[in-house]
């Protein structure tokens, strides 16, 4: 999940109006931003479009970001703002986002995989789909802390919460996911969620 | 450290969340309790299921969404280039701001700014004074001043007070109006118009000048802030219909213009007597009310 980090006067370059620049911080952004959007709305397709204005922001506003350090913290904000606009369009149209089984899960037919590779499947089927049981603010701290990384400040400053509110959605979340996951986390933790049941709250 | 609080603690823990002598403490209670070790090495193994599936699920941008991307920024203005609007405005007005990062830099960057409006106030400053002495030097050459020829009073116009704002109302429209717009220049004006409406008071010297300035300049202060608390309200009734990277984009900049109120209001601290820090003051709430304005009737 650790990325190199962009060589210094990157973001000077870009700011300046310099597009091969830019691409760099594309090529370097691009996938963890993607795949974040993609957590949050859960639809390949539009989490590609939504990346892609995304990126189009940024460069329009990198003469306001003002801390260099922080691009990747600013890009996941412009990357939430625009998934929850378009979450916040899909609601009014009442269409729903989520799919019963995301079509990055979808088997191709008549392809056969190994045992290992079909229990990853079906794990990742499983996490994909408690996912999507999650609220919109849990599925958003959990994917930013679980998949990304961020401290509770950056996830804060991302995000526009407490960090007591970020820290009871995150280990809400966590609960939640794990009672999906428990059959694969071995009998220890099965056995150790019965007898501890605070750790599991 | 018990159980339930080292499990409490666990996931901050794992996270690298913790300071170190929490950290510590964790560490010390793991190494005693076989149970609370089953429970972070589950945590663990969590972890690594979530790891492998981002690994696994994450997606990579395909080449034509940097094509995509590319042509849509290539049809915009470079991202340099002066934006419409209330942002080309700030923009100007944050230049320096922008262009400096560091901290030192901004302060340098403020105290050139200072310097200028402090030249500029300073020189009006003296301007009225001289022709105050002026005036009282050519009344000293009368031997017998003659009531029916006292000197010409100038011409004074001056400047009304702004209309407070009317607190409790729930139209902003009319309070916006009534704030005191052209800021510092203005406010300059007021204090020149009130000098020239006592031209032959007796001053009785620059402590009273002085006062009468920061008289001024607090009685724009308290209207300005008046103003701000009526936008306030407005902005709060309508930001969930803003465009959340023009709010974004606000709150960056009400950071930076507030912090030029509090370096404004430092400098009135230490230097009183200073026309220019009030100045200064003045034109940082002017740009803050003329930006809430933008964004409460966008």
């Amino acid at each position: 999940m650790a990325f190199a980090e962009l060589a210094p006067g990157v973001v000077a370059r870009a700011k300046g109006g310099d597009e091969e620049a830019f691409h760099l911080i594309f090529n370097r952004y691009g996938r963890p931003v993607l795949s974040f959007i993609h957590n949050l709305v859960q639809n390949r397709e539009l989490a590609e479009e939504l990346a892609q204005e995304t990126f189009v922001r940024a460069y329009r506003n990198l003469a306001g970001l003002q801390d260099e350090l922080r691009l990747s913290t600013w890009l996941f904000g412009i990357a939430r703002n625009v998934a929850r606009e378009s979450m916040r369009q899909t609601r009014r149209d009442e269409r729903r986002v989520g799919l019963d089984e995301p079509e990055s899960l979808k088997l191709k037919s008549e392809e056969v995989l190994p045992e290992g590779a079909m229990l990853d499947q079906e794990l990742n089927a499983t996490i994909q789909k408690a996912l999507l049981a999650l609220d919109e603010d849990k599925r958003l701290v959990f994917s930013l802390k679980i998949f990304h990384e961020k401290s509770y400040e950056e996830i804060s400053a991302i995000t526009g919460h407490s960090i007591g509110k970020l820290k009871t959605d995150l280990h809400r979340a966590r609960a939640e996911m794990r009672k999906r996951i428990a059959p694969y986390l071995g009998t220890a933790a099965v056995i150790l969620c019965a007898v501890s049941p605070w750790v599991w709250q | 450290m018990n159980c339930e609080r080292c499990r409490t603690e666990l996931e901050d823990f794992l996270y690298g969340e913790l300071s170190a002598a929490q950290s510590a403490a964790i560490r010390e209670h793991l190494t005693g309790c076989a149970d609370c070790r089953v429970v972070r090495d589950t945590l663990e193994r969590e972890n690594e299921i979530f790891a492998e599936f981002y690994e696994q699920t994450a997606l990579d941008p395909a080449p034509e969404m940097w094509e995509a991307i590319r042509s849509r920024i290539a049809a915009e203005a470079p991202a340099t280039e002066p934006r419409a609007g209330w942002l080309a405005r700030l923009s100007e007005w944050l230049s320096v701001e922008r262009l400096l990062a560091s901290a030192m830099l901004r302060q340098t960057a403020f105290a050139a700014l200072l310097v200028i409006i402090s030249v500029a106030a300073t020189t009006l400053y003296f301007t009225l004074k001289n022709n105050r002495s002026n005036a009282d030097n050519v009344a000293r050459t009368i031997p017998t001043p003659q009531p029916a020829q006292s000197p010409e009073q100038p011409k004074a116009t001056p400047t009304p007070a702004p209309d407070s704002p009317s607190p409790g109302t729930d139209s902003v429209r009319p309070e916006v109006a009534s704030v005191p717009k052209g800021s510092a220049t203005k406010s300059l004006r007021s204090v020149q118009a009130k000098f020239s409406e006592k031209p032959n008071a007796p001053l009785a010297g620059t402590a009273n000048e002085d006062e009468l300035i920061q008289r001024q300049v607090a009685r724009a202060v308290r209207e300005y802030q008046d103003a701000v608390v009526l936008l306030e309200r407005k902005i709060a009734r309508r930001r969930d219909s803003l465009d959340p990277v023009v709010i974004a984009q606000y709150e960056k900049s009400i950071d930076l213009i507030n912090r030029s109120i509090a370096e404004s209001r430092r400098t009135m601290r230490e230097r009183p007597n200073d026309p220019a820090a009030g100045q200064y003051l003045l034109a940082a709430y002017a740009k803050k009310v003329e930006l809430m304005q933008e964004i409460a009737l966008q």
